[in-house]
This record gives structure tokens, sequence and C-alpha cells, in this order.
């Protein structure tokens, strides 16, 4: 009690300033290492606060309309005559992926193809180039293409494509559409038709994978919420889902929500190795204060006092520095929307937020404080006795167990309910706090090694500058461990990052050999596979793979129908795998890319008439909770037929050929109907492309994907999403580098006085340097494979146990990191190290007496 | 200069200016050491001692004067110049041992040595052998905050005379340590001397260790006060500025 009467009282206040007066600079760098993480903080919950502001705002444009109806299957009549009975639908949509032929560049392109009818988008507009081609392409019956495929393909707006086997003048570039980000465009580009253009094409009967879709416009929210309310049995009869615009943007909520969560605490993670630099730091003021607050013992005053003064100035200075992280949050609030700016469907609107700053100042503070409370705890320990005896005193070795463990137990407590704060779950920020203090403990333990391995490395065959450098690591209240772990961490976060990017790269761009495919066609029709075959043969490509689909629907599981499980509250099965079209295959044997985990493969079946024995993946095994004998009822296109289960496959799905979630057996399908998809292997990009052409002439419903496309577009997405959780993983860089300014700052009379000591003794000022320069140099060195050695683990951790991969990282890469973070620890190093030259050797002598 | 002379003082001024305002701490003073001889230079506080001391070691530039050591006129040198004659021809001994606190005691010592880029197992048996000659030869390993202060000091003298230096400044070489210590210090520190044939000027509070020297320069308010000499043999000539 007495400690939080001293705390608000003037004198404390007034002291506390008297006493930080003449070091206030030093004090703020001690304390300055929480602004990276606070600056972190404020900026992503900013973004946050901007993104829903953004939402609010332009609500209906996310949809496009007040209520869209969609299905895979055409509309049923009954569904029809709803909409009919209502004033019928604003606008309809057909929306299916179908190549696209350039007809002046000679190149095709699988693409999204979107058949409109009506005044679609509803709500907001489709931005063009020319801007009335949005208005003209329904009444010219011409196509609006994506701009990045007109740019690739060199089209210009008059020129034609062919889609199916119609020919359509391009009206204009398609620049953006509402509600949907440009990012979409990786799937394939956008190309907008009018419907009437589709129909009788042929495209849509031929097994295309199509989304019907009907957009709505209403006067008010009773209308849509009476449409909607009676629509609703209707629509989970006929599998016709309905989408509001409150629930798109609950979507979007939880996908913004869920975004910045995770963003927000990488950004904790800078905040709580910042907490780590300024605990150090606080230990090491605390330390040299020991004469001080043992003579003000001596003079009469109370360990509360002095407790309260030193607490008074951490959280004075702590505020300031979380002041500046916030001032800093705010700016880069303004930067954060360019690195999601092809992954958001609009453009964000920006404003000042009460929450993110107030969150940021509280936060800031808080860490501070409770990193400081062990330090500062350590005040009580410091006797005036030591006025009398001048010994090398340790004020946290001196503290009492008791105390110590309150003091780490408050501060634990005090973190988790931060995190709880900020990720609204307390059992998400226990496990979070818990691992990443054992993450924190990974990297001491490595970094204690590593210091351990250095000090024996300190050989004498080195010169004495090199040695003397290495030496300069432990010099008395060093901090190395401290900086390796926070420098580390941000290491360990960027090379994580880095090497799992690269190993999901790997693991899908294999290896190019004989029978690895490079072209992929599906949606080929059981009379169009031979013409198929013979012109792949004709243009001197390699058929590698000539798979059979048959599509169906589950009717039963273990006895019980769809409909029973669906309505039976004791089964909780999602309903994707319940409702979904399933495409399966039948063979005699295994391909490469699966494994049989249980039960016994079966290759062949004596028809329909019998229980036919298959094999599921291991996905629906856990999604139908099934077991190796239980029975799965089928509806192959108005064919019931009754499966078990034979065995469970692990399925390798990353590998570019097709692989099913279900196989049955050869002997059983041969006749149902079905289409087919095949995998080729080209000589080169040229008979890859002249092989696309002619499919696409002759057979147009068929589909290509071009793997080495496909393969761009992953990596161009990849791209996107990492460089957002790099950019705030570089706050725990940044962190690193200011608890090393920090650090330097602490050590600077040390500093001085070793420089001033050695020209004494005859250094040269270009010795001095080197010595400095080797310090910061294997100060980068360390803190970087402190890091990477961690993250280099993980990742093969990943590869090896996940992934099975034999993943050997980038050496090259990770050097050029490493050569770089040892480049900046030099830099920082020496801005704050310039002054070492600027003493003269004389102050050797006036040292002494100090 | 004096033939036989190795430091050579002549009319040295130096004046300090902070913040407009002058104070001048040495008035012209001048006197010149002879080549192997100790010579305490003492007086009160403020008296201008450890400032002559940095004049005459070459750490810091007078205002008006000269410093001429070994005929080499160090007034005159640059900082890098001053950096190598300290390297090769002068020894510290300092008040607060000024051991580099990252270095084992067998290190330091070969600190000036080694700064000359001469390689560690060229100096390792020179050094070791140092440490013998001031009892600490089992202590090589250890780290300063190993070692008690006598222990400090000690290896501070062996740094001191580990390249041989032929002159030796020492600034209060016993001020911080106690009567019993400071005494077995003193001893190896005249012994050393006396077998290296170093030329010793110790910086002194301590009267009992000043009449310990051949010659006593006392100084008073930034003049020489006072210049004896305690043994027999007087040289040719003293040189002493008018008080």
């Amino acid at each position: 009690m007495n400690f939080f009467r001293e705390l608000f009282s003037p004198y404390s206040w007034k002291l506390a300033y008297r006493d930080s007066k003449s070091q206030w600079r030093s004090l703020i760098i001690y304390t300055s290492s929480v602004v990276a993480g606070v600056a972190a903080l404020v900026a992503i919950l900013s973004f946050r606060n901007d993104v829903l502001l953004t939402v609010d705002g332009q609500s209906r444009e996310l949809l496009g309309a007040d209520l869209e109806l969609r299905s895979t299957q055409p509309f049923h009549e009954d569904v029809i005559a709803f909409i009919d009975s209502t004033g019928g639908s604003d606008a309809t949509a057909w929306e299916f992926n179908s190549m696209v032929l350039f007809n002046e560049a000679g190149a095709t392109r699988l693409s999204q193809i979107r058949a409109i009818d009506g005044p679609f988008p509803l709500y907001g507009e489709l931005s063009t180039e020319p801007a009335e081609a949005a208005l003209n392409y329904q009444k010219n019956n011409s196509a609006l293409v994506e701009q990045s495929a007109m740019s690739q393909f060199n089209i210009s707006v008059g020129d034609t494509i062919r889609v199916g086997n119609r020919n359509l003048a391009v009206e204009g570039a398609l620049l953006s559409v509402p509600g949907e980000a440009a990012a979409f465009s990786l799937v394939g580009p956008r190309v907008y038709l009018p419907k009437s253009a589709i129909e009788g094409t042929g495209l849509l009967d031929r097994g295309s994978r199509v989304e019907y879709k009907h957009y709505f416009q209403f006067d008010d929210a009773e209308s849509l919420i009476a449409f909607t309310e009676a629509f609703r049995p209707l629509g989970r009869e006929h599998q016709v889902r309905t989408e509001t615009v409150e629930s798109r943007i609950a979507t979007f909520e939880v996908i913004v929500n869920n975004l910045t969560r995770f963003l927000g605490l990488i950004a904790f993670i800078a905040l709580l190795l910042g907490g780590l630099g300024v605990g150090s730091a606080i230990y090491v003021y605390i330390k040299r204060k020991t004469a001080t607050v043992a003579t003000l013992r001596c003079l009469g005053m109370t360990k509360e006092k002095i407790l309260a003064v030193f607490a008074i100035q951490v959280a004075v200075l702590g505020f300031m520095g979380a002041l500046s992280g916030t001032g800093i949050g705010l700016i880069l609030q303004f930067y954060i929307p360019t690195l999601f700016a092809d992954l958001l469907p609009f453009q964000i609107i920006q404003a000042l937020s009460f929450e993110a700053i107030s969150l940021g100042l509280f936060t800031g503070v808080l860490i501070s404080v409770i990193f400081s409370l062990l330090p500062l705890a350590s005040v009580s320990a410091i006797s005036p006795l030591l006025t009398l005896r001048s010994t090398d005193f340790s004020p946290i070795g001196s503290l009492p167990k008791k105390v110590k463990f309150i003091t780490l137990s408050i501060s634990l407590a005090v973190l988790i309910f931060i995190v709880g704060l900020l990720t609204e779950s307390y059992i998400a920020s226990l496990v979070f706090t818990l691992s990443l203090l054992l993450f924190v403990l990974l990297l001491w333990g490595v970094a204690a090694f590593l210091i351990a391995a250095v000090k024996s490395l300190r050989l004498k065959s080195f010169s004495y500058t090199v040695r003397q450098g290495m030496a300069n690591l432990f010099r008395p209240n060093n901090q190395t461990s401290m900086l390796m772990t926070t420098l580390g961490m941000g290491m360990l976060l960027i090379g994580t990052l880095y090497l799992s990017q690269d190993m999901l790269l790997q693991r899908i761009n294999l290896e190019t050999g004989d029978d690895t495919p490079d072209l992929v066609f599906y949606d080929i029709q059981m009379d169009q596979n031979d013409r198929l075959n013979e012109i792949i043969t004709e243009e001197g490509a390699k058929v590698i793979q000539n798979v059979p689909i048959v599509s169906m629907r589950l009717s039963s599981r273990k006895g019980q129908s769809v409909q029973e499980m669906r309505r039976d509250t004791t089964v909780s099965i999602s309903n994707w795998v319940l409702s979904r079209e399933y495409r399966v295959t039948y063979r005699e044997e295994l391909n490469e890319a699966e494994t049989i985990l249980r039960g016994e493969w079966i290759g062949q079946a004596e028809g329909l008439s019998s229980v036919i024995p298959i094999s599921i993946s291991t996905q629906i095994e856990d999604e139908l909770q099934l077991q190796i004998g239980d029975t799965l009822g089928f509806n192959v296109q108005g064919v019931p037929i009754t499966t078990t289960v034979a065995s469970v496959r692990e399925v390798d799905f990353q590998r570019p050929e097709p692989n099913f979630f279900v196989v049955f057996p050869a002997g059983v399908l041969e006749q149902a109907p079905q289409f087919f998809a095949s995998t080729v292997k080209t000589n080169d990009d040229a008979q890859s492309a002249r092989l696309q052409s002619a499919v696409v002439n002759e057979l147009p419903n068929v589909s290509a994907i071009d793997i080495s496309v496909a393969l761009a577009s992953v990596r161009e997405f990849l791209d996107k999403v990492s460089m957002a959780v790099q950019f705030m993983a570089l706050f725990s860089i940044f962190t690193g580098f200011i608890v090393l300014a920090s650090s330097i700052a602490i050590s600077r009379r040390q500093r001085t006085k070793e420089s001033v000591l050695l020209r004494t003794l005859g250094a040269n000022n270009s010795q001095v340097g080197s010595i400095q320069t080797i310090e910061y140099a294997l100060l980068g060195l360390l803190s970087s494979l402190t890091g990477l050695l961690l993250a280099i683990a993980a990742s093969w951790g990943l590869a090896y146990f996940y992934f099975d991969l034999a993943f050997i990282p980038n050496f090259i890469t990770l050097t050029a990191i490493t050569l770089f973070i040892m480049l900046l620890a030099i830099l920082i190093g020496w801005s704050g190290s310039r002054h070492i030259f600027k003493h003269s050797p004389l102050e050797i002598l006036r040292l002494q007496t100090n | 200069m004096n033939q036989s002379a190795i430091l050579e003082v002549q009319n040295l001024t130096k004046t300090f200016t902070n913040a407009g305002h002058s104070l001048t701490v040495l008035h012209g003073v001048s006197f010149s050491i002879e080549k192997g001889i100790t010579c305490a230079i003492v007086g009160p506080s403020g008296s201008g001692k450890t400032t002559l001391l940095g004049l005459c070691a070459g750490l810091d530039k007078p205002t008006s004067g000269s410093v001429s050591l070994n005929n080499q006129k160090i007034s005159d040198y640059s900082e890098a110049n001053l950096s190598k004659i300290r390297n090769e021809q002068i020894g510290f001994v300092f008040q607060s041992f000024q051991l580099i606190p990252t270095l084992t005691a067998l290190e330091n010592v070969m600190v000036p040595i080694e700064l000359r880029g001469v390689p560690y197992h060229k100096v390792e048996k020179s050094a070791l052998e140092l440490l013998e000659s001031v009892g600490l030869k089992n202590r090589a390993g250890h780290y300063p905050t190993q070692l008690s202060g006598g222990e400090q000091q000690r290896v501070g003298i062996a740094r001191a005379f580990i390249h041989q230096p032929e002159i030796l400044f020492a600034d209060e070489p016993t001020g911080n340590l106690d009567g019993e210590t400071g005494a077995q210090v003193e001893e190896i520190l005249f012994n050393l001397n006396k077998e290296k044939g170093t030329t010793l000027i110790i910086v002194t509070h301590d009267i009992e260790l000043a009449s310990k020297c051949d010659r006593i320069i006392e100084l008073k308010n930034g003049h020489i006060h006072k210049d004896t000499y305690t043994t027999a043999t007087e040289p040719e000539a003293i040189q002493m500025d008018a008080l």
C-alpha cells in the first residue's frame, strides 16, 4: 500500500523528474523498443477499422444487388415460377470457365465467362475502358475482356475473341467489378458477355460447371426479408443458395477480422520483443543506479518511494514510446491498403480510429511496465550496506524466489489479458502467449549455444582486432543474448515465411520429366475423347493419362438418407460433403499419388447389381466419419447404387493430374454417362499453344489448364498474400534494430572508455574502428543465424513430416538476407558509436576518478 | 635539449576554455627528465599534475610551449603519429587499473604488442614471463572481475612493460589500493623499472611513494613550486621556472 501512496505522491513525481532531467535522452532510447510494435499494431487496427468503415459505406456494391440466388443446376421450374410470381429478377448471369481464343493473337486462355442479362451490377458499375463499353456490350452483342489479358495478348477494342463457336468483338477493357478483388483475375481473365451470345453455342450442354445466378433489387428491407423468408423452403429443396448484402458483409467481416487478428498478432510479437528490450535496458539502468539507490536508502528514503520514482520514469517514458509508435502507426495506416490493393474488392476509405489509437497507447505503456516489473522489483533488493561495500551487485539475482515468481506471474497474466483483448479469445491468447514464450526460450537457447561457440572460437590465430571484436560481445552488462533473441525472432518469422513459401512452390512445381504433364484437358465428352486424343497425337504431344469421370450425388450413409441426416441434430456432418456433386473415376490400379492406409484396394467389381467396393480419400473418411465396411449410397444421374468402403487412401492432391475423393473399381461405371480429362506432355511452349488452339477450334467446350500459367498464378497469389505478412514481420526486425540502438546507447560510456584506453595504449583509429565493425557484424550474423537456424529446423520439420519432401533451403537467398542484416547492424552500430573518436585519450586519466 | 634527457618540457602552458571562460591550468612550465631516473610529480588537487602528465605522454596538445620525447617534438605530432609513439615508447599504469574487462589477464598484457600486428603466439611467451615476474602466472586465464584490486594493478604493470617502453607514466598507481597491497605494487613497479632500465614518472599524492623516487617535482597552481633530487648524484643542470 505504501508503494501506491508513494506512486501518487507529488514528491515522487518531482524526484522522478529531477533524476531523469539530465538523462532523459538515454531513458527515451531505453523505452523506444516498443515504438515499432505499437506502430505496427496501430496501423493494422486502423486498417481493420478502415475496411469495416468502407464496407459499411459500400455494402450494396459488395454484392451488386440486394439479393442473389445461385445454383449449380439450371433453376427448377418451381423456382422460376416463384421468381416470376414476385415480379421476376432484375438481372441474371451464367458463370463458368471456358477456353477463349484471342483471334488476333492466335492465343488461348482458360477464362472466367460471365454471361449477363440485364443491368448487372444493380449497385455500382463495371469500370471499363472506354467507360461506355460497360453500357454497350449487351446491346452490341460484344465482350468486355480483362485489362491484363488484353495487354498480355496485345488485344485492342474492335479485335475479336472466340468463345465456343461464336466470335465476338471486344467492346472494351474490363478494369474492375464491384465487390470483386483484382486478384480474381489470377484464376483466369474475366470476360463479360451478353447471355444471348452464349445461347446456342453448346458450351453449357457439354458438362461445364456452370453457376446460374439471379439478381434482385428491392425497394425496402421488408420486401427483401419477406422474399427470402418465403423462398427459403424452396431454395433448400432445389439447392438454390441465397446471398443478401448482410450475409455477404458478415462473411467479409469474418475474413477481415481473421486476417487483421492474424496480422495483429504478428505486430504484437514485435511489441513483445520491444518489451523484452525495454526490460533489459531498464535492468542495466537500475544496475547502474545501484550506488545512488544505496546512498538514498542510507539517507533514509524508503524503498517504496525509490520504487515509485523508477516506476514513474518507466511509465512516463513508456507512454512517450507508445505515443511515438502510435504517430508512426497512423502514418503507416495510409500505406497498409497498398499491400492489399489486389485482394480487396474496393478502394479503402481512411479515417482516424479512436479504438486503434487508445489500444496502441494502452498496450504500449502496459508492455513497457510489465516487462520492467522484475528489474523494478529488484530495487527493493538494493541494500544501504552497498554504500560501504562496493561489489558487483546483481539486483535480480538478489531477489527472493517468491518475489520473482509473483512478479513473473503478474507479467504473464497481463500479457494473456492484452492478447485476449486483441484476439477476443482467452484460450487463443493462452496458447499464443505460451507458444511465443516457448519460441523466445528456444531462441534464447540457440543464442546461448552460438555465444558459447563464439567464445570457444576466439582462436589464437585470429588477429587482435578480430579477437577483441568477438570479446566485446561479452562485455559486462552486455545485451548480446537479448539482441540475438529480438532480432532472431524477426529473422525466424521472415525466414519461416520465406522458406514455407519456397517449399510450397517446390511442392507444386514438380521436376520436369518425361511423364510430368504440362497441360490438362477436361470437360471432354464421351464422343469427343477419341478425337481429342487424335489431335494431341497429331500435334506431336504425348497423352500421359486419359481419365473417365462420372458425376453422382450422395444419397445415403450407413443406411441413413442425406435428407434424414440433415434433419438429424445428433449428426454433425458438414453440408458441403452431403450436397456436393461427386466426380469419381473408375480403374483397376492405384496411381502414383495414392497410398492405401486402411482396408484393401479392390480394382474389379461385378457390375451394378452387387455391393460395390469403393476407395475413399482420408478427407471423405473424416468428413463423413466412415470406417472400413460402412455403406454409402450414390445417385448416378438417376440410377441408385450401393457401395461399401473397401479402402481408405491418402491422396496427394498437389500433383498436376486428376485425383479423386472416391474411386470405383472397373466393371461398374463403364456404361454410365461420363466425360474425360487428359493430362498431356508437350515438347515446348509453342507446341502447347498450337495444341490448345487446335482443340479450341475443333472442340470449343473442352477446357485446358496450362500448368506453367497456373503455377505463375499461384506464385503471384502467394507473393501478394505473403507480402502483407512479411511486411508485418519486418516490424520485429525493426524492433531488433531499435534494441540494438538502445543497447549501444546503454554501453556508450563503456565503449568510450574502451576506445580511449586502446588509443592510449597506441591503437590507431582504424584498429579501434575495425574492432567496433567486427563486433556489430558478428551481432548481425549471430542474430540472423539464431532466427534462421530455427526457421530452417521448422521448415525442415514441415517438409519432412507434412509435405513429405526432401527440403533444400535456398542458401544463396538466406546468405544474402544474413549479409543484409549484418550490414544494417554495422550501419546502426556506427550511427550510435561515432562519438568514440571525438574523445581525447587524455580522458582515460580523468575517467579514473569518475 | 639536454643530451641525457629523455623528456624535455619547455614553457608549457595549457588553458581550457568552457562557455567563454578560460582557465589556465599550467603556466609556462619547463623542465627536463633524465633517462633512467624515477621522478614523482606531486601537488595538491587542481595543481595541474594530471594535465602535465597528459601533455608529457602525448595524450593532449599544449596551448603553447613544447614537449620533446627522445628528441622528438611530440607536441607538434598528429594523433596518428602520437598513437605510434605511445605504442612504441611509452608505458602507462593507471590508478583504476584500466584493464579490458572482456580479455583475460594474459590477453590484457599482450594488447600493446598485438596492436602492432604481432601474432599471438609470438608475444604469448614474453607476456607469461612478465606475469610470472609480477607473481600472476597462475592467474593468466582469469578475467579482471575474477582478480583483486592488487592483482589487477599487477596485470596493469605487466602490460605497461610488455613492449619495453623507454618511459613509463604512472598515475596514482597505488591510489585505489590498501596500504599493504599498495606497498607490494610499489615494490613490483620499482623492481621491474630498475630491471628494464625504464624512465618512470609517477603522479601521486603519496609523499612516501614520492620519496622513493630519484626526483620530486612539486606543482602548485600550475607552476613548479619545487624540484628536488632525493639521491646523492644531482644532474648537471636543473631547470626550474621562476615562481
